[in-house]
């Protein structure tokens, strides 16, 4: 082509862009598209789309190589860590057994546990001579669930069935004053009897002066009186002096706040002693 | 041929631009795909194929970057005519001459595309200035960078293709 037509092709080139450009331009102006843009829309849109989806789809995929390789971390981790309670599961196994053998050895049995029913608290008397509550048993409650039953909460001991009428008992609370509990130190498993105090605290009596006893110690059942079983919390040491010449002067504060009681675990009452033993 | 290689070299533009557009803007903003295309094209062709090379890379970067349909063109046709005129004269194979070509090529393009945005689009935001110095500056780093490799690839290919040709000897005599 001789130059004098390329020069020609270039000028009815430009006029035709400028004139192309001067078109579109006022369209700006106005919100909706021109029919040349929306046509062009439409031919460049899908590549823009499909170079921006597999864009995206390269984002997701290394997305997800690093969310395996994380987990693939945190499953190496679990899995030793499941190899380690492996490991402790049987330590504590042989040492179940172990124990099992020793407590054979010396003819030891647990105290029994019985079933227990839960009952609704009616009403506490701490006024009157007697300091006592009544509760309402389920209906079907039995009768197992009656005069001698403890009565507990998830703090401590409440005290023990002392009347029933029909779903109805009568509880004596362990701060009453003819209230006695075996009970003994969890520390020193030093036994003594708890009784009911005048200003609604406990008196641990009969622990002897050369046994060591110490504000906080806990004090629970000792299961030696026939009625609790042994181990269930009945308060804490509050205060020690000698009390005469034999015994301490063992002050308790009650595991129970009797001012909470809404509700009570009644438990099965002991199996009585064969009549020889009686 | 050429045509064929040009609409290749056009696509890979397109997509290249759109990528870099939207992972790194702003290296997006400092280089002009289509305008080392044009320039690669532009420098071996006559003014006629220049200006209408020229044309089509300005008209697909009109595509790609959503500007009004010709702004680009209208550069772009400038730049390949200019481009393949200065080509045709000065003749020259020496890189340190090619990179000047890119660099001035996209500068013409860069010159028409301001003249047209101050005239029709936007008077009173003028293309920034360093960006433009940036676009002209890597343009002639990386229209260098293309001419080596190609030049690079061309040697290879053709002494592979004498390899074959001695082996093909070879094998006949024997």
């Amino acid at each position: 082509m001789s130059e004098r037509r390329a020069v020609a092709l270039l000028i009815i080139v430009l006029l035709a862009q400028l004139g192309l450009v001067s078109a579109q331009v006022p369209d700006r102006t106005v919100d909706d598209a021109s029919a040349l843009e929306g046509i062009l829309l439409r031919v460049t849109a899908p590549v823009a789309q499909l170079v921006s989806g597999s864009m995206e789809r390269t984002t997701d995929l290394r997305t997800r190589v690093q969310t395996m390789t994380s987990l693939r971390r945190e499953n190496e981790r679990l899995r030793d860590e499941v190899l380690g309670l492996r490991q402790e599961r049987a330590r504590i196994q042989g040492i179940e057994e172990r124990l099992d053998l020793l407590l054979e050895a010396v003819d030891y049995e647990p105290p029994v546990e019985g079933d227990l029913v839960v009952a609704d608290v009616v009403l506490v008397d701490h006024n009157a001579f007697r300091k006592s509550l009544i509760a309402y048993l389920p209906e079907t409650a039995p009768e197992e669930f009656g005069v001698g039953s403890p009565v507990t909460t998830d703090a401590g001991l409440v005290g023990r069935v002392y009347s029933r009428s029909g779903n109805h008992i009568r509880v004596q609370l362990i701060t009453d004053r003819a209230s006695s509990v075996g009970s003994m130190i969890g520390r020193t498993r030093r036994q003594g009897v708890v009784r009911g105090d005048l200003d609604g605290f406990l008196s641990l009596d009969y622990v002897p002066l050369q046994a060591s006893v110490q504000p906080g110690d806990r004090v629970v059942t000792a299961g030696i009186d026939g009625v609790y079983s042994r181990g269930i919390p009945v308060g804490q040491v509050l205060e020690v002096s000698d009390g005469g010449e034999l015994f301490h002067s063992v002050r308790v504060v009650p595991a129970v706040d009797f001012g909470l009681l809404t509700q009570v675990y009644v438990l099965e009452r002991a199996p009585e002693l064969p009549e020889g033993i009686q | 041929m050429r045509v064929l290689r040009f609409l290749l070299a056009l696509v890979a533009a397109f997509v290249v631009y759109v990528t870099l557009t939207r992972v790194f803007p702003s290296a997006a903003r400092a280089t002009d795909v289509f305008g080392l295309v044009l320039v690669y094209f532009a420098m071996s062709s006559g003014s006629a194929g220049g200006l209408l090379f020229g044309m089509a890379a300005g008209l697909v970067h009109d595509l790609a970057s959503s500007s009004p349909l010709g702004l680009n063109g209208f550069a772009g046709t400038l730049a390949g005519y200019f481009v393949a005129r200065v080509a045709l004269q000065i003749e020259s194979t020496q890189l340190s001459v090619v990179g000047v070509f890119f660099a001035l090529g996209v500068a013409v393009e860069e010159a028409a595309r301001a003249l047209l945005v101050f005239l029709f689009v936007d008077a009173a935001n003028p293309s920034d200035p360093l960006w433009v110095g940036a676009r002209v500056l890597t343009s002639g780093a990386l229209g260098l960078a293309l001419v080596i490799l190609r030049r690079r690839l061309s040697g290879r290919l053709e002494r592979w293709r004498q390899m074959r040709r001695v082996r093909m000897r070879l094998g006949d005599s024997s």
